[in-house]
C-alpha cells in the first residue's frame, strides 16, 4: 500500500512482519523500538513475537495482536462492517469502490475521528493518491480478508507471551482502553485510553504521541549512546 | 401461453405496493426477500394457481403464508401480529431474528452475513458505492457459491428483471 509495490500475496500480518523485519535489519540495525497503529499493530506484535532479540519496545496505537475466532458480540459487530466488507468479498469491494475511492476514505476516516472535520482536503488528498495507485485497494483489501483467515489461524500458534516491555494505547472514541488485550499476550503491559481521541492518534493526538515515543524510547537511546 | 398472474397496486400504510395474483382458492401469501421481487416466485405460481389464489391480499380473512429470506422474517411479525390471520407459515432460507440468545454470533456465520453489515454500515454509503454498479453487486448475490448452489439457477434475463427492479430510485436504500 502507500508507495510500495503491492504483492499478490503475503498480506497476513506475520509476513508482513518479515517484510519489515528485512527492511530495517538491511538498513543496519540490529535492536530498535517499533510503534504500530492499527494493522500495523498487529504486524508489530508479530514482528516482536518471531524476532524478539531485535525490538527492545512495543508501542502500540489503536491496534489488537489479533482475534482467536470466537463468537463475535453482536454489540458494536456493526462498527466493524467495513472488516466484513473488505475481508469476505474483497473482488467485490474493490470493484464497488474502485469509482468512488475519495468519498469511501473520507467516510471510513471520519467516522472514526473524534473530531470529523480533522482530516482537511488536502490531507485527504495524499490519501486518496496513495489508494488510488493500481492494486492499492486490492493490498488493503486482502490486509481484511488475512485478518479472517491466516491471521486467526497464526494467533492460535502464539502460545508465548512477549518479554519486552509493552504500551498500548487507544482513543476514547475509538477502541479506548487497549491494554486488557494486549497483557493476554505480553507479561509487561501498560496504556490506557487517550481522552479527545479517536482512532487516528497521530493524527489528532501528535503532541501525545510525541511525548510517548520520546518517553518510552529515550532510555533505549541512552543505553544505546 | 400468457402469464397466469396479473399486476395490482395496492395502497398500504401510505405507500403503493405492488403484487402479483393468479388463481383461485384459498388464499396463500408469497413474500420474496433480497436482492429479489416478486419475480423469485415465478415458476411456483402457475402450478400453485391451479389450486390456491396466490398472493392474493385483498378481502381475505384466513391465508397460508410462505415467505423467503426477508420475506420470512416479515412473514414471522404478519403471524405473530395476525395469529387469527395466518393458518400456517412456511419458511425458506431464514431466521426469524438475531440477539435473543446470548448476543454473540459465531465468526463464521458473520462471515456470511457481511453484506447485511455492509448495508447497515455508513448510512448511504453502500447505496452510492452500489448504485454505480449495481448489476455486479446483485449477480454476486445470484452466482457466488457462498450464497447458492447452482449460479446457472439465474439465466441472464432473470438477472436483468431484478437489476431493473433495484435500479429504480429508492429500491436500492429501502433493500439497505
Amino acid at each position: 500500500m502507500g508507495d510500495s509495490e503491492c504483492p499478490l500475496t503475503g498480506y497476513d500480518k506475520r509476513t508482513l512482519a518479515s517484510d519489515v523485519y528485512q527492511l530495517v535489519t538491511a538498513l543496519g540495525h540490529d535492536k530498535f523500538g517499533l510503534t504500530g497503529h492499527d494493522w500495523g499493530g498487529t504486524v508489530a506484535y508479530y514482528l516482536a513475537y518471531d524476532h524478539p532479540e531485535v525490538v527492545e519496545r512495543l508501542l502500540i496505537l489503536e491496534s489488537t495482536p489479533g482475534a482467536y475466532g470466537d463468537d463475535i458480540p453482536l454489540r458494536g459487530i456493526r462498527r466493524q462492517w467495513h472488516s466484513f466488507f473488505h475481508g469476505c468479498a474483497p473482488d467485490l469491494a474493490e470493484l464497488l469502490v474502485r469509482d468512488h475511492i475519495p468519498l469511501y476514505l473520507d467516510r471510513l476516516c471520519s467516522v472514526a475521528c473524534y473530531n470529523p472535520e480533522l482530516f482537511s482536503a488536502e490531507e485527504m488528498s495524499e490519501y486518496v493518491r496513495a489508494y488510488s495507485r493500481p492494486g492499492s485497494m486490492r493490498a488493503g483489501f486482502h490486509y481484511y480478508r488475512a485478518g479472517l483467515e491466516e491471521d486467526i489461524a497464526n494467533f492460535k500458534t502464539c502460545t508465548k507471551k512477549l518479554a519486552m516491555p509493552v504500551r498500548a494505547w487507544g482513543g476514547e472514541r475509538f477502541l479506548g482502553d487497549i491494554s486488557p488485550m494486549w497483557k493476554r499476550v505480553a507479561n509487561d503491559v501498560q496504556g490506557g485510553s487517550i481522552e479527545r481521541c479517536g482512532h487516528f492518534m497521530a493524527e489528532e493526538r501528535p503532541e501525545f504521541v510525541l511525548e510517548q515515543v520520546n518517553e518510552f524510547f529515550t532510555p533505549l537511546h541512552e543505553k544505546k549512546a | 401461453m400468457s402469464d397466469p398472474w396479473t399486476h395490482h397496486v395496492a395502497i398500504v400504510n401510505g405507500f403503493r405496493m405492488h403484487c402479483v395474483i393468479a388463481g383461485k382458492g384459498y388464499p396463500i401469501v408469497l413474500l420474496h426477500g433480497w436482492p429479489q421481487s416478486w419475480y423469485a416466485w415465478r415458476k411456483v405460481i402457475a402450478p400453485l394457481a391451479e389450486r390456491f389464489t396466490v398472493m392474493g391480499s385483498l378481502g381475505f380473512s384466513k391465508i397460508g403464508l410462505a415467505g423467503h429470506d426477508w420475506g420470512a422474517v416479515v412473514g414471522f411479525y404478519l403471524a405473530y401480529d395476525h395469529p387469527e390471520l395466518v393458518e400456517r407459515l412456511t419458511v425458506l432460507d431464514a431466521i426469524p431474528g438475531l440477539g435473543r440468545n446470548g448476543g454473540k454470533i459465531d465468526r463464521q456465520a458473520a462471515r456470511r452475513l457481511w453484506h447485511v453489515l455492509f448495508h447497515a454500515g455508513i448510512p448511504d454509503l453502500a447505496e452510492t458505492l452500489v448504485s454505480t454498479n449495481v448489476e455486479a453487486y446483485l449477480s454476486y448475490f445470484y452466482t457466488s457459491t457462498a450464497y447458492n448452489y447452482s449460479p446457472a439457477v439465474f439465466t441472464k434475463e432473470d438477472v436483468a428483471e431484478y437489476v431493473r427492479v433495484y435500479s429504480s430510485p429508492g429500491a436500492l436504500r429501502a433493500g439497505f
